[in-house]
Parts: structure tokens; C-alpha cells; sequence
């Protein structure tokens, strides 16, 4: 949508008016904004018509013209081998630090180019295109820079739909993973999060394209097995040396797991220093993981992008079948 | 209840451990996972003219192209002391690569580690590259260099075994598009395998 010049809506503000006594600008109601951020209705919204159509033309150079149709190569001039120094300093060394997965993501694909889509709806993953060794996918990434990268409805919302997307027009999918789990909260529940959050989980099940992860930092909880896990036909998984894959994150853990201990101890934040401690040694690292083939590999940071290529390159023949039927029963 | 105040505890969350300690402490696994049974079993294999589970693959597949899958999986026994020996890797190298630039899924068996013999997740380990290799429509190569089923698993390992579970009934239905297993006789688990590079099951 153009700002300022296009609106949507089912009834406009004088009906709105009429029917609930809700006084609203038309901008307010349906502008591009409002879609592009609040309702998800829009996935792009642009500042002019010129800009917006070339971002239809810009859009063209990742999808393909149908779904039987390979997807375009993009120009492969950054170099395959390319590893990356600075991806040891993405992530902080503190596992509470927010950082910007925009910056793996854009080290990691050909020329840094990663084309957003959804870019101010739902923050807190991130989803769009890029090339990588010339060859067109599709990312969804944790943002722990917003909500520190937590699904809630919206994003789940987001990514199914954006997976979805990728499955049908055979794109592969990479998944960059930093989730500390599922938004706690009445409004979430109550909004339906298990099903709205049962639709990524779908999603990411029933694609057959190739899918691979790379789990960066945090993959707790359900939200783990969710961002395209081994346990979900994902073809190649790894993990940095600073990924965390645990049930949740030490913290939580012993304050569950060791709560009456930790009350009846005369030095209580000695008793959970230690609890943490050994929760932290047994699971707040990928090895646990790696030792039974959840993972196929834990890779150096700098080595992503040539590990993600090969890999792909190795999974352009990949065939898969989803069970015989009508059509898939996602939770809607 | 006594609860512990979110100050107190805050600096229990700073991770101990940086990006660069990590990274070594990988670095320093990665090595130690490629060492297989050690120096000393593998002058051993060499004494009797074998090369190396790693040596194999080297020859095999083109030069630079092997790309290594579960290096640090190790096995979950903890029977006849078992607990307190884990190898990375668990006794076999599996992964991909090219031959002539066409890919093939591999796994190597090696003889260093549990004299390659075949426990839960080993099996695990040569099933997953069959899968791929079903599912990417290439071949697999197995080279075999193992004394069997490791007896400390009991029958677990009998009940991992890939033969039945992936060469079997996995890739039977798929015998058409994908020529899986072209090293693996698909037999009972226990009976004599054959492979280009050693008998198995003594």
C-alpha cells in the first residue's frame, strides 16, 4: 500500500461511525500504516507510488511465476566460501542482551540484501527474502531485539503464513532461532495462542521444501520444537557454540525444579546460585542436543554461510510427500 | 516463602562463559571428535594395512566436498561401564559429499571406537543419511569395518539396527527413484554383511 493515498476497509468511517459511535480518520482506520503495522493486512507499505512498484519489481527477482516454476537465481557474485568475522560479536556474550538478528541475517546472505516482508507487523520475527549462493529462499528469524524474539499470536500469525508461502512456491526456508518460548499472559491465552501458535508448528510441518536452522542463542520450550526443529522434518539443523536448547532457561528451571529446596536452604541465593549453575553446565549449551543427532552439526559462527550453501546445494534434489488428502486441516 | 529478590540474582544470569570461550571449547571438541579411538588404535588399523574411518572418506569423495553430520553424538548406555566411555561420534563418520561433483550420502564405520560396533545411536546416525538420501534422491555408500552389534546394549542395538529399519523398510518403497544402500545388503541384522572394504561380524 502507498502512505497517505490508499485506504482499505470493510465499511469506511461514516458506517463505523453509524454502526458503533467510533469516531476514526479514514488514515486511522484503513491507511497503509495502520495495515502494514497494526492489522497485518498489508505486507508492505511505501512512501510513493513509484516506490511502491518498484518493490513489486524487486519482489519479482525472489518468487517464481508459479508453483511449478523454479524460483530466479540471484547474481552470486558474493562469494560462496565467504566466512564472517564479525558474527563472534552478534551476540552478546550476557544471554539477556537483546541484539538485532537483522545483523546475522545480512552478513549471511549474498550482498547483505535481505527484503522484508511484514517488516512493521509483529517485530519479534522477522520474515522475508534473499538469496544465498544465488539461489532464492525464504527467512524466518527470531528478533530478540523486540520482545526478546518471543512468539506471541502475531508473530505466529506472521511466519505460518510466510512458511506457508515459501512451501508453495518452492522456496527453501532458513530459520535463524533465538526464542526464549511463547508469550505468557491472559490477553495471549485468551486470544487463542495455542491455536494461532499451532499454526506455525503446521506450517513448518507440512512444508516439504528444504528447511534449515541455525540456532543462534535461546531455543526453549515448545517454541523450539516449533522454528523448524529436527523433530519436524527439518533437513539440516545446526547451532552456534553459544545456543542455548533447553525446556527454559536456567532461571526458571530451578525456581521450579528446586523451589522447596531453595526455601528450606538457610542460604537461599547460594542454593539457587548453585541449582543454576548446574542447570546452566547440564543444558545451557548445544552439546546435550548435538549428542543425540537433534542437531547435525554445532558450527563456528563465521562458518554460517558456507555451511548453509552447501547444505542447500545438497538439497536441491529433495523430494517429499505429505500424506494423500484432500487438503491439510490447519488450525484456522 | 523466602523468595530470592530479582537484584540479588541478576548477576547469576551473566553468562560465565564468552562467545571466543565457546568457541574454543568447539574448537577443542571438533578436534577431539575426529580422533576417533585414538592414536594408538589407529596405528593399530594402519599396522594391518586399513586405513582410517576419516582416511576412507578422504580417498572417496572429492577433495574439500565431505560435509560431516553428528559429530558429537555419543551413545546413552550405561550398562558394564559404558557411562564412562563416550566417544564422539560413537563409532561411525556419516555425512555427504561428491563424487565427480554428484552428491552421495556416506557412512564410514569406524573400527577404532567400540571396534565399530553398532549401538543405538550409531544406528541412529547411518538411518538419518538414509533418510536424506531417500529424500535428495542419492545414493548412499557404506563403507563397513565393524565387529557387529555392541553387546553392552543388549538389544537395543539389535533393535536400532538400520539395516531392517531404514535400508529395508524405508527405502523399499522408494527402490525406484532413489538406489539407496548399494553397499548394504539388507539381510537379518545379525547375519554376515559384506562391503567393499572389510568383512563384517567376525
Amino acid at each position: 500500500m502507498v502512505r497517505h493515498t490508499s485506504y482499505m476497509f470493510v465499511t469506511g468511517p461514516n458506517v463505523v461511525k453509524t454502526v458503533t459511535h467510533e469516531d476514526v480518520t479514514m488514515e486511522e482506520l484503513g491507511g497503509a500504516d495502520t495495515h502494514a503495522s497494526v492489522s497485518g493486512v498489508a505486507h508492505f507499505a511505501m512512501d510513493s507510488e513509484a516506490q511502491c512498484l518498484q518493490a513489486i519489481r524487486d519482489l519479482f527477482r525472489f518468487i517464481p511465476s508459479n508453483n511449478l516454476d523454479t524460483p530466479p537465481r540471484g547474481a552470486a557474485s558474493d562469494p560462496r566460501d565467504r566466512r564472517d568475522e564479525s558474527l563472534l560479536d552478534v551476540v552478546p556474550d550476557n544471554p539477556n542482551k537483546p541484539y538485532d538478528m537483522r545483523e546475522v541475517i545480512t552478513r549471511v546472505v549474498d550482498d547483505g540484501e535481505f527484503y522484508e516482508v511484514h517488516k512493521d507487523y509483529a517485530g519479534n520475527i522477522l520474515c522475508g527474502f534473499a538469496h544465498l549462493g544465488g539461489m532464492s529462499i525464504g527467512i524466518v528469524a527470531n528478533q530478540p531485539a523486540v520482545l526478546a524474539g518471543v512468539l506471541d499470536i502475531n508473530a505466529s500469525v506472521k511466519a505460518a503464513r510466510f512458511v506457508r508461502f515459501c512451501d508453495a512456491f518452492n522456496l527453501p526456508i532458513i530459520t535463524f532461532e533465538d526464542v526464549p518460548g511463547f508469550l505468557p499472559g491472559v490477553a495471549q491465552e485468551h486470544g487463542g495462542i495455542i491455536r494461532h501458535g499451532a499454526k506455525l508448528l503446521f506450517a513448518f510441518c507440512e512444508a516439504t521444501v528444504p528447511k534449515l536452522t541455525v540456532i543462534t542463542r535461546k531455543a526453549y520450550g515448545g517454541a523450539y520444537d516449533v522454528m523448524s526443529s529436527k523433530h519436524i522434518r527439518g533437513d539440516y539443523n545446526v547451532a552456534w557454540p553459544t545456543a542455548e536448547i533447553a525446556v527454559m532457561g536456567p532461571k526458571g528451571a530451578v525456581e521450579i525444579l528446586f523451589r522447596r529446596d531453595i526455601i528450606a536452604s538457610s542460604d537461599p541465593a547460594g542454593a539457587t546460585e548453585a541449582r543454576i549453575q548446574e542447570y546452566r553446565d547440564k543444558f545451557a549449551h548445544p552439546y546435550v542436543a548435538a549428542g543425540r543427532g537433534y542437531l547435525d552439526d554445532i558450527i563456528d559462527p563465521r562458518d554460517t554461510r558456507p555451511s548453509l550453501i552447501e547444505a542447500l546445494e545438497s538439497l536441491q534434489t529433495k523430494r517429499d510427500r505429505n500424506p494423500p488428502k484432500k487438503h491439510g486441516n490447519i488450525p484456522l | 516463602m523466602r523468595v530470592v529478590s530479582k537484584g540479588k540474582m541478576a548477576h547469576y544470569f551473566l553468562n560465565p562463559m564468552t562467545m571466543r570461550e565457546k568457541l574454543e571449547l568447539l574448537q577443542k571438541r571438533r578436534a577431539e571428535s575426529e580422533e576417533g579411538g585414538g592414536a594408538r588404535r589407529l596405528k593399530s588399523q594402519h599396522e594391518k594395512g586399513k586405513l582410517s574411518a576419516r582416511e576412507r572418506l578422504d580417498l572417496l569423495l572429492d577433495e574439500g566436498s565431505f560435509v560431516e553430520f553428528d559429530r558429537f553424538v555419543v551413545h546413552r548406555s550405561s550398562d558394564f561401564g559404558l557411562e564412562d566411555q563416550k566417544v564422539y561420534g560413537d563409532g561411525v563418520v556419516t555425512g555427504f559429499g561428491r563424487i565427480e561433483g554428484r552428491l552421495v550420502y556416506v557412512f564410514s564405520q569406524d573400527f577404532t571406537v567400540f571396534g565399530g560396533s553398532l549401538s543405538e545411536s550409531f544406528a541412529e546416525k547411518i538411518v538419518k543419511v538414509m533418510d536424506l538420501a531417500i529424500r535428495n534422491g542419492a545414493p548412499v555408500i557404506g563403507l563397513n569395518d565393524s565387529g557387529g552389534a555392541r553387546i553392552q546394549e543388549g538389544v537395543v542395538s539389535l533393535g536400532a539396527t538400520p539395516w531392517p529399519r531404514a535400508s529395508y523398510r524405508r527405502s523399499r518403497p522408494f527402490s525406484a527413484p532413489a538406489p539407496a544402500g548399494p553397499c548394504i545388503r539388507p539381510r537379518s541384522p545379525t547375519s554376515r554383511t559384506w562391503c567393499g572394504i572389510r568383512r563384517t561380524c567376525s
